[in-house]
């Protein structure tokens, strides 16, 4: 009986630390290693409207930007041994008189390693509203980068964000909705 | 830094599902709660108003003013929807002062034996029950 648990204890501890180990190993060899997957964004169409937010149960009208895009992302290259997941999102940054910094998130997507890697959206609109923080919209200048977010099987979870952006001047009127 | 684990409690475990595949229930989470800005992407851990239960999500709109007061939005990756649910009724964004913390780094699996024994305190009390067994057994060699 002694013989039976002593073993079944060195079994587990040795296990344990072995995992442990490899692990830490997993996280080290690859702490240096970046992703940058290549990715083409075009932006086709923008346009302002102002409109409540309805989702948000208040009233009060807040400019409204509808952007027409086109998304091409290839990762097929980025899911080194430690990745077990890349989250992309789409961000929208411009400033205005109210704030000095607006992020606005356009669009995201869950990539796990095994799935498809490619992202191909053409004219698409974004996944989430572009509402302003009130009505500052017009005439900005708003630039559209991709971001990613490392999820490793262990380890660090960097945001690294695209080294190309676009960027663009929004229409200075609002489109009226008869207008399509 | 800080390290937690995510929540094990019956509560949440709604919240958890929100932010698979990348984080499931018994995974260890490295914070910090160094003062930095709120950025759209950072994964943060936060407490709505008048409730004791954090929350880990990500931040999707930030806005910021010249005075460095800023607010923002969260919501589970996996979630369909934004967080505005979550908040207190009429709160559309959150403030610096509800971050907990950010999450920095992640080891999975980690906290799954502290999960088991909450969920099943059979196994807690049959385990302690082995071991107070194998010390009464156990003869002096």
């Amino acid at each position: 009986m002694n013989n039976l648990t002593s073993r079944a204890n060195v079994v587990l501890a040795n296990s344990l630390s072995v995992l442990a180990i490899l692990t830490g190993m997993l996280f080290i060899t690859t702490i240096h290693l970046r992703v940058e997957p290549k990715f083409d964004l075009k932006l086709n169409q923008a346009q302002i409207r102002h409109t409540p937010d309805h989702m948000s149960g208040k009233r009060d009208y807040l400019d409204l930007t509808l952007l027409d895009y086109d998304l091409d992302i290839d990762l097929s290259e980025s899911f080194h041994w430690n990745v077990k997941m890349i989250f992309l999102y789409l961000v929208a940054e411009y400033e205005n008189e109210v704030n000095k910094v607006n992020q606005v998130v356009l669009w995201d997507r869950i990539v796990m390693r095994g799935d498809n890697p490619t992202v191909d959206l053409k004219s698409m609109r974004t996944k989430y509203f572009f509402f302003d923080d009130g009505s500052r919209m017009r005439g900005k200048n708003v630039t559209i980068s991709l971001h990613w977010n490392i999820i490793p099987n262990a380890g660090l979870l960097p945001n690294i964000r695209g080294s190309k952006a676009v960027s663009t001047i929004l229409p200075s009127e609002y489109t009226p909705y008869n207008n399509y | 830094i800080r390290i937690v684990i995510i929540p094990t409690k019956q509560w949440y475990q709604r919240r958890v599902r929100a932010m698979q595949p990348a984080y499931y229930r018994g995974d260890l989470l490295f914070l910090t709660n160094q003062p930095e800005p709120v950025r759209v992407g950072d994964v943060v851990v936060f407490r709505v108003r008048g409730r004791n239960i954090p929350i880990v999500h990500r931040v999707l709109k930030v806005h910021e003013k010249d005075d460095g007061y800023v607010k923002f939005l969260t919501k589970g990756d996996n979630n369909n929807i934004d967080d505005r649910g979550l908040y207190v009724d009429g709160q559309l964004w959150l403030e610096e002062q509800d971050i907990i913390g950010r999450v920095k780094g992640y080891l999975p699996y980690v906290g799954m034996m502290t999960i088991l024994m909450n969920d099943k305190p059979n196994l807690k009390y049959a385990l302690l029950g082995l071991l107070a067994l194998f010390v009464l057994i156990k003869r002096e060699q």
